[in-house]
């Protein structure tokens, strides 16, 4: 989870890392054109850098953000329905010991944490199903979007980024 | 003319596109809501009945609980408990199915005992309790 993470991270960070340059000591811009190619490819990394790349940085936004958001979503379910599950099976084998030598009021209190535990088990299945799908869904749709994209355009050099400096780095504020 | 014909095909598969999604996401939310775990057989359930218009009655060697049971079907036998104030419980067992009553002479029953009686199967696997019946004092020991 943490590798994605850093991907997302060193690829959001590395367009505006070279798109400056260093010139006498002046930043100057270079516009890039980027091609369907590359944008799909981006799209495939991660949904939403290829939008990020061409330009449509609000879409790219949104969509790398709720990809992020589906997938911690999704790990989560997954890992509380593993839990559950478990729990599930436990309580289902001492509610099945009650039947021998055991008490109506026993089976019967087993039988309600039996079912409490079905209906949060079904609640983490429904949601790790959900957005699992989602995560899919969206994935298809950037590499489609992407696919689709006219091409050509040039890349929005705006907004603030990192440069490298003789120095070190410097922030870079584009407009 | 032709680049003119791409667009409109591009903008249509746009707008498909997005039908697409939205219908994914409605038939995943359907999808998603079927059960993948089922719950055991809920076996207690109506397997032994709750006994029930208890009853007591002073007799000359003790004092008799007597009952009724709607079905007794899976009853191997009965219980009896005998619950004091504090809390201390005594208990019989008696393994007739056919039992509608017990005549307790070893118990020490006295005002504010708490009385039930519930079924058991061969498998020694207690029903439902049926409700509680208090021993009235009487006079002198008030």
């Amino acid at each position: 989870m943490y590798r994605i993470y850093l991907m997302v991270l060193l690829t959001l960070a590395m367009p505006a890392w070279a798109a400056a340059e260093d010139m006498d000591g002046e930043f100057a811009l270079r516009p890039r054109e980027v091609s369907r190619k590359q944008a799909m490819g981006l799209s495939a990394v991660f949904p939403g850098l290829g939008q990020l790349a061409t330009g449509h940085r609000q879409r790219g936004t949104a969509m790398v953000v709720a990809e992020v958001g589906f997938i911690v979503v999704w790990l989560t379910s997954h890992a509380d329905y593993n839990t559950q599950k478990e729990q599930f099976d436990a309580e289902r084998v001492r509610y099945s010991a009650w039947a021998e030598g055991g008490s109506f009021a026993g089976a019967d209190a087993s039988w309600l944490r039996l079912q409490q535990k079905k209906n949060d088990l079904d609640g983490s299945h429904s949601r790790r199903v959900l957005f699992g799908a989602l995560s899919g869904a969206l994935y298809g749709y950037g590499l489609l979007d992407a696919l689709l994209w006219e091409g050509g355009r040039m890349v929005k050099e705006e907004g603030v980024g990192l440069a490298p400096r003789p120095t070190g780095l410097a922030v870079v504020y584009r407009f | 003319m032709r680049h003119g014909q791409w667009f409109v095909v591009l903008g249509g598969l746009k707008r498909a596109m997005r039908c697409g999604l939205l219908f994914t996401i409605l038939g995943t939310w359907v999808v998603a809501c079927g059960n993948d775990v089922e719950l055991p057989n809920a076996y207690h359930v109506g397997y032994l009945q709750q006994p029930g218009e208890i009853t007591l009655s002073d007799e000359a060697d003790g004092t008799r609980v007597s009952w009724q049971i709607a079905s007794r079907d899976n009853v191997a036998g009965f219980v009896i408990s005998f619950t004091d104030s504090t809390g201390s419980e005594d208990t019989r067992q008696i393994d007739d199915p056919q039992a509608s009553s017990y005549l307790a002479v070893d118990v020490d029953i006295v005002a504010g005992t708490a009385v039930q009686v519930w079924a058991v199967d061969a498998s020694d696997f207690y029903g439902p309790r049926s409700t509680s019946v208090m021993v009235a004092g009487s006079e002198e020991e008030e």
